[in-house]
């Protein structure tokens, strides 16, 4: 970390319900930064706040028009003079009925949609090298943190780093009060002339309600919350269901890819009690029953 | 309903020095919403934050720790009150153990043992029939058992509605106060400071004394001073003998002895 730096944020958090807003939460603040010492104060930037509070208005306008529960999140911030945006919008994949998988995998394959495989990365192999836990990965698979932005929230230049290979090199912080950690910014994994045979019979993935991954143990859990049972031309909705595998076993699992990365929006992910927004691609991906 | 905080919180979190000034408003009228306000900032004249998470990272492999001191100043329709807190969140590791202990002071010793269990683990065995839970375990256990022990809520000044904290007997919600964590979080009606009545004779049992996971319902995942580990599942409980000592588990519980019937969990 450098030697002195100035943070400064501008956020709001809110939530909505059928196009009414339930919460809103404002905040903001500026750390003073020198070494391991953090000096925080919820002073206001009036120049962030309004630029948080613009990006923030345009998500509104999508908020108020959808049917479901959505939670909107902007945030600007300065490290010394370099400023820069964040916003995410999420939607809870509605839970839906259908058959009950008895053991979650049955023993199918899985094909993971919509770029969902990058969930699975995640925590396989994003959570994992942050605790420099690595796994060998298929030669045509390429999982990079790439960050979309110059300089980082403790006032160092960014760069990709290979997650296959190396922890994430960007830190991160939620807010002024927080310390900053080295996190994943934008996970973009890629196939490269990956085998592509699609299994008749298979479970497909839709979407992911979340992922966690255990340091002291390896294992990696997803709940799975839209899925299909997939026959031929036969197709049954799934109930949700959860996997839990060990990292290793996930990266010995993948036999395919298909395309480009497919953008998974929504990301929030949770470590040390602060949440932050991870973008996510992966192409079309096929793992072996998990 | 208008709610306003603010506070001065020293914090040491992984290595880190947080000095932390902050002041914030919460109205809720149906929808919820807070903001940061100007304030004149509360200071805290001293605070033993880095000596005591020094003392703490000398006891064993330290995964994650946070130690912290703070005052805070609360107004609410019109009722003021301060408060002044501690807190102590550390895990220690040990290859795929982990120990965690939370306290909401900084008397150190239930780290320490912790911490010794921890050095001593061997590996899972069967429960006994009978366990003894040490103090800051009772603690954690006491949420998940209302409704099936005698338990009360403690008198105390506040709470987050600014509201008096009532003695009451907790049988089943709704709860007569309100939580609030942070100016940043919507009240919830919650059992506040948990104490449970005493009763019974404690006996020699193996004495569990660190978690190695969150209370999970009924189930325990402990470590006994001898370095057992065990996956306890609850099902009686035979005798009480309570501390006055506070933990910040859910609202607030008291310490807690307590000798339990029990059973191995399955995972």
């Amino acid at each position: 970390m450098s030697a002195g730096y100035v943070f400064s944020i501008a956020a709001r958090d809110e939530l909505w319900s059928g196009g009414v807003l339930i919460e809103s939460r404002a905040s903001h603040g500026r750390a003073r930064c020198r070494g391991n010492e953090i000096d925080a104060v919820s002073i206001a930037d009036p120049e962030l706040i309004a630029r948080s509070e613009s990006r923030i208005a345009s998500l509104r306008e999508m908020a108020r028009t959808h049917d479901g529960r959505v939670r909107i999140v902007a945030s600007s911030r300065r490290v010394n003079t370099y400023e820069r945006d964040e916003s995410v919008i999420t939607r809870p994949s509605p839970r839906r009925s259908g058959e009950k998988v008895a053991k979650p995998d049955e023993g199918l394959p899985l094909l993971w949609k919509n770029g969902s495989a990058s969930v699975l990365l995640h925590e396989a192999c994003g959570h994992a090298a942050e605790h420099g836990h690595q796994s060998i990965w298929p030669a045509w698979l390429t999982i990079h943190d790439e960050p979309d932005f110059l300089i980082d929230d403790a006032n160092e230049p960014t760069r990709i780093t290979d997650l296959t290979k190396e922890s994430p090199s960007t830190s991160r912080r939620k807010s002024f009060n927080d310390i900053p950690l080295k996190r994943m910014t934008t996970l973009i994994a890629r196939q490269h002339d990956a085998p592509r045979s699609l299994p008749h019979e298979r479970i497909e993935i839709e979407a992911v309600d979340g992922g966690a991954y255990e340091p002291l143990t390896g294992i990696v859990t997803l709940d799975i919350v839209v899925a299909d049972l997939v026959r031929g031309d036969d197709l049954t909705p799934l109930q949700p269901f959860r996997i839990e595998a060990h990292r290793e076993r996930i990266a010995a699992s993948i036999k395919g890819a298909k395309g480009d990365p497919l953008c998974y929006d929504g990301v929030v992910c949770s470590r040390e009690g602060q949440e932050l927004v991870v973008g996510s691609f992966a192409p079309l991906m096929l793992t072996e029953t998990l | 309903m208008i709610y306003r905080k603010r506070g001065t919180v020293v914090r040491w979190e992984n290595g880190f020095i947080v000095r932390s000034t902050e002041a914030g408003e919460a109205i809720d009228n149906g929808e919820f919403r807070c903001a940061p306000i100007d304030a004149e900032p509360l200071t805290l004249p001293h605070s033993e934050v880095e000596d005591v998470a020094r003392r703490i990272s000398a006891m064993g492999e330290v995964e994650r720790l946070i130690v912290s001191e703070g005052i805070a100043e609360h107004e609410c329709d019109g009722v003021r009150w301060t408060e002044q807190t501690k807190r102590v969140h550390v895990s220690f590791v040990r290859d795929a153990l982990r120990a965690i202990v939370d306290l909401a002071d900084f008397d150190l010793d239930d780290v320490q043992r912790a911490a010794d269990a921890l050095a001593r683990a061997t590996h899972e065995r069967e429960c006994p029939a009978r366990v003894r839970l040490a103090p800051n375990i009772g603690a954690a256990l006491l949420p998940s058992l209302i409704g099936t022990i005698e338990l009360w809520q403690s008198r105390a000044d506040r709470d987050g509605k600014g509201l008096p904290v009532v003695e009451q007997k907790l049988t089943a919600p709704p709860w007569p106060n309100w939580w609030r964590p942070s100016y940043r979080t919507r009240p919830v009606r919650m059992p506040l400071h948990i104490r449970a009545a005493g009763h019974g004779e404690m006996e020699n049992a193996p004495r569990a004394v660190a978690l190695l996971a969150p209370v999970a319902g009924n189930v325990l995942r402990v470590l006994s001073e001898d370095g057992d580990v065990m996956r306890v599942a609850v099902h009686e409980v035979f005798a009480v003998r309570n501390t006055g000592r506070w933990y910040p588990y859910a609202a607030g519980s008291f310490g807690a002895e307590l000798l339990i019937g029990a059973r191995t969990a399955r995972p």
